[in-house]
């Protein structure tokens, strides 16, 4: 009975790291996986397409809004203290510093990173990968290589549209609504943000979200149980653990970055 | 009608510029099932243009970022030079803030540091080049803008004639005005009225 549990336990430990084993071999493979600018250039364009330019309607939309919902709370709290000029830089900080890489992980977790364990979970449940490999194919270069730098490549720009929408939502609501100094709202802004530690740092941190989404969402499809059942819970846990594991590593990059 | 010969370059020539890209969603259907994917039987150019215009839209948004919100033309990329000041307190005086003369930011705190030897701050202006003609008379202080805006250091050019050097990159402007900190205003205050009674 003890043995018994001790062996599941032993057993299920060298299942975690059979996986990470797995995951480390399957990124390495795909980082790179892609045979020669040529080929895989097509490809590579191709899927920021399916990843990037398709997430950015979501991107725009809840960018434009979270901007407007920032002015708006930030309004009716600093107007209390008769600093409501200091809204730019309130807006301007949390979007650039925090909730344009975080909210736009947490977004191309849900919208591009399930879609790409899905459509790799089918591919393999319906035995696309294994015939590939038959042909000789590699699947780590034909499929996961482009998919893995597309996203790669694709959420920085999509965070930095993000920030930057939101910054012209909280704009709109800010200085056309509520009606604070635009001068102010700009030359305020300027003054407190920096390029190197806050845009920058802002852009770092969504390539280290872009890895670590598309690395989980990749290797969920790329290990999914080939059955309907299998593949979805693949997709359930790629956008768990991708939401988990964006948030945690937001948590100590901003420790890094930020608390001096 | 004058025929070209035939060689490798001429039938480049004649090749319609996306033909490799039909033949290679043939060839990606054979194994991939790929034109039952409605984005797969998009034309390549069509996919180009679009990524195309995701790409620009991204670079613009970079430079709203880097103009309008972090503003790098203020932060001055010019020719800068550097003047130091020993202040008894800085108050709330960070690396960053302003160096103003009347109003105008000539340049930035670039470090403070503690003075081993006398335990006084020491505090290193970076101003910018064209600003460069003041004399040894010229005096800082650290001044707050607003009752609870940030501190800032205004720097007061003082008079020039034959008898005072300029300042010379590197120099301890000896003229300081230190913070003023509210804490020991009250106590001063609370000190003299209690002399007064």
């Amino acid at each position: 009975m003890i043995l018994n549990m001790l062996q599941s336990i032993g057993a299920g430990v060298f299942d975690r790291i059979g996986g990470v084993g797995r995951a480390s071999i399957m990124l390495f493979g795909a980082l790179f996986g892609i045979p020669s600018i040529r080929k895989g250039f097509p490809l590579f364009v191709r899927q920021i397409y399916v990843v990037g330019v398709q997430s950015l309607t979501i991107i725009m939309v809840s960018g434009l809004f979270i901007g407007m919902v920032l002015a708006l709370q930030g309004y009716t709290v600093l107007v209390d203290y008769g600093a409501e000029d200091s809204l730019g830089p309130m807006v301007g900080l949390s979007l650039l510093r925090e909730l344009g890489p975080v909210v736009t992980g947490l977004l191309f977790a849900g919208r591009a990173g399930s879609a790409l364990t899905a459509e790799i979970g089918l591919m393999k449940s319906t035995e696309q990968l294994s015939s590939m490999e038959m042909m000789a194919i590699d699947p780590l270069r034909r499929v996961i290589a482009p998919r893995f730098w597309a996203g790669l490549f694709c959420m920085p720009l999509l965070a930095i549209i993000f920030s930057t929408i939101g910054i012209l939502g909280g704009h709109l609501v800010g200085v056309e609504w509520l009606g604070i100094d635009g001068g102010n709202f700009w030359s305020i802004m300027q003054s407190k943000v920096d390029l190197v530690d806050d845009v920058f740092n802002g852009v770092i941190k969504s390539i280290v979200f872009a890895i670590v989404v598309t690395w989980i969402s990749l290797y969920k499809g790329y290990n999914a149980v080939p059955t309907a059942d299998g593949i979805s819970k693949a997709t359930t846990d790629t956008v768990v653990q991708a939401s988990l594991a964006i948030l945690g590593l937001d948590f100590v990059l901003t420790v890094f970055m930020f608390s001096s | 009608m004058d025929v070209p010969p035939f060689s490798k370059e001429n039938v480049s020539l004649v090749k319609p510029r996306f033909y490799d890209s039909v033949s290679r969603n043939k060839k990606g259907c054979l194994f991939l099932g790929d034109n039952s994917v409605w984005w797969m039987r998009m034309s390549t150019r069509k996919v180009e243009i679009m990524v195309g215009l995701f790409v620009t839209l991204a670079i613009a948004a970079m430079i709203v970022l880097a103009f309008k919100v972090a503003d790098i033309s203020a932060t001055g990329s010019g020719e800068t030079y550097e003047l130091k000041a020993k202040f008894d307190n800085i108050g709330g005086l960070k690396h960053r803030s302003a160096v103003k003369v009347g109003g105008v930011v000539i340049g930035r705190v670039s470090s403070i540091i503690l003075d081993p030897e006398d335990y006084l701050p020491v505090v290193t202006l970076t101003l910018e080049l064209k600003y460069s003609n003041f004399s040894e008379t010229s005096s800082v202080s650290i001044l707050t803008s607003g009752l609870l805006g940030e501190q800032y250091i205004g720097f007061s050019p003082g008079f020039i004639d034959e008898t005072v050097d300029i300042l010379q990159a590197g120099d301890y402007i000896e003229d300081t005005k230190s913070a003023l900190v509210l804490e020991e205003l009250i106590g001063q205050f609370l000190f003299s009225v209690g002399n007064d009674g």
